[in-house]
C-alpha cells in the first residue's frame, strides 16, 4: 500500500516517475534516477540526425538503468502525429504503454480535450494501454475513464511552470469522483511539497522532470521528491486530523498550576 | 535490372529535402543507426514491411530514436 504503484496491472515499487530530459549531462541524470528510487522514466522519439552525437549515449545509459520505459507523444498537435508517434514508439521500446500528449495551446502547452479523446479511443482499440497527460477537468477525466484509460495523469500547473498546485479543488474533486482509476499528477510541479500535497490528497503518483532536471543539484532533489512523495502517502494512509477554525489545547487543563477555585 | 534503379527522385527526409538513386525504403534505410522507427507520410510503417515499400517523389519520410523526454 505504501509503495506500490499499479499501472495496468504492472506493479511498480515506487511512487514516483521521473522524465529523463534537461539535465546538466547524461551521469547526473542516470544518478538522480537511481537515487530517487522510482522504477519508471519518461522518454521520446525525434527524427535521427546521424551529424548530432550523443542518441546513442542517451539511449545506452536509459537500457543499462533496466527501468520501465514510458514513451511520450510530447509535440503532437493532431491525432494522426499522436498515433502514427505511439506506434512508433511502441516497435522501438516494446512497450503498450503510452503517454498520450496532445497538445492545443502553444502557451501553456495546455492538452487538447477533444483530441485526445479521440487519440486515446484510437490507441485504445489498437491495444495501447494509454496514459492520456490532460488537464483537472473532471468531465474529461471521466470521460477518458470511461474509454478505458485505466490511469489518467492530470496536470497541477502547466509543464515545466513550477508552481505547484494551481487547482486543488479540481484535484480533490478527481480523487473524490473516479476512486478507482490511478491518478498519477503529471506536470507543473516545483517542490517536493507540492508533490507532498497531492500524495496526502490520495493521488496514486507523481510524474515529474523540470523540477529535478533544472534544480541546482538535480540528484539531490529527486530525492527530496522521492521522500516527499513517500511521506504525503503514508500521511493519506494514516487519515489527517479534522480541521476546526478555533484552539484546541493539546497539553491537559485538569491539574493547572496557580489557578484557585473560588470558594463554593 | 529492377525499374527502380538509376531513378533520381526527390523526397522530404526528416524534414529536409533529399535526391534518391533508389526508390526502395529499404535502400535507404542502413545510412540511420538502430533503433530507429519509420512514417511514411505521417503514418507508421512497420520494419516488417520496409522491403516492400516504394517511395514516390515529394514523399514525407520520418525517421525517428530515441531521445530525453519529460
Amino acid at each position: 500500500m505504501q509503495t506500490e504503484l499499479n499501472i495496468y496491472g504492472e506493479t511498480l515499487n515506487s511512487r514516483l516517475i521521473l522524465g529523463s530530459a534537461l539535465y546538466p549531462n547524461p551521469a547526473l541524470m542516470q544518478q538522480a534516477l537511481q537515487l530517487s528510487g522510482c522504477e519508471a522514466v519518461t522518454l521520446s522519439l525525434r527524427r535521427q540526425a546521424p551529424e548530432q552525437q550523443g542518441g546513442e549515449q542517451f539511449w545506452q545509459m536509459i537500457r543499462d538503468l533496466k527501468l520501465r520505459l514510458l514513451p511520450n507523444t510530447a509535440g503532437c498537435h493532431s491525432v494522426q502525429q499522436a498515433v502514427t508517434l505511439a506506434q512508433m514508439s511502441r516497435e522501438i521500446f516494446q512497450t503498450n504503454w503510452i503517454k498520450l500528449e496532445l497538445i492545443g495551446d502553444d502557451y501553456n502547452l495546455q492538452p487538447e480535450p477533444i483530441l485526445l479523446l479521440q487519440a486515446a479511443e484510437q490507441l485504445l482499440a489498437d491495444g495501447f494501454e494509454v496514459l492520456p497527460y490532460c488537464t483537472d477537468d473532471l468531465v474529461l477525466c471521466k470521460r477518458l475513464y470511461e474509454l478505458g484509460c485505466k490511469v489518467l495523469m492530470p496536470w497541477a500547473a502547466p509543464i515545466g511552470s513550477g508552481l505547484g498546485v494551481l487547482n486543488p479543488y479540481a484535484l480533490r474533486t478527481l480523487r473524490e469522483r473516479l476512486p478507482d482509476a490511478t491518478l498519477i499528477v503529471d506536470a507543473g510541479l516545483g517542490l517536493p511539497s507540492h508533490a507532498c500535497q497531492v500524495m496526502e490528497m490520495g493521488f496514486d503518483g507523481v510524474l515529474l522532470n523540470s523540477a529535478v532536471a533544472l534544480a541546482k543539484d538535480p540528484v539531490l532533489m529527486a530525492q527530496a521528491f522521492s521522500q516527499a512523495v513517500s511521506a504525503g502517502r503514508s500521511a493519506f494512509l494514516a487519515g489527517a486530523m479534522p480541521k476546526q477554525d478555533f484552539a484546541s489545547p493539546s497539553t491537559p487543563v485538569l491539574g493547572m498550576p496557580f489557578w484557585l477555585q473560588e470558594a463554593p | 535490372m529492377a525499374e527502380h534503379m538509376n531513378t533520381e527522385l526527390s523526397i522530404w527526409l526528416n524534414g529536409k529535402t533529399e535526391v534518391l538513386n533508389s526508390s526502395q525504403l529499404s535502400d535507404l534505410l542502413p545510412r540511420f543507426k538502430a533503433p530507429f522507427a519509420v512514417a511514411l507520410n505521417g503514418r507508421f510503417v512497420a520494419a516488417a514491411q520496409y522491403s516492400g515499400i516504394e517511395l514516390k517523389a515529394g514523399d514525407q519520410l520520418d525517421i525517428v530514436s530515441p531521445i530525453a523526454g519529460g
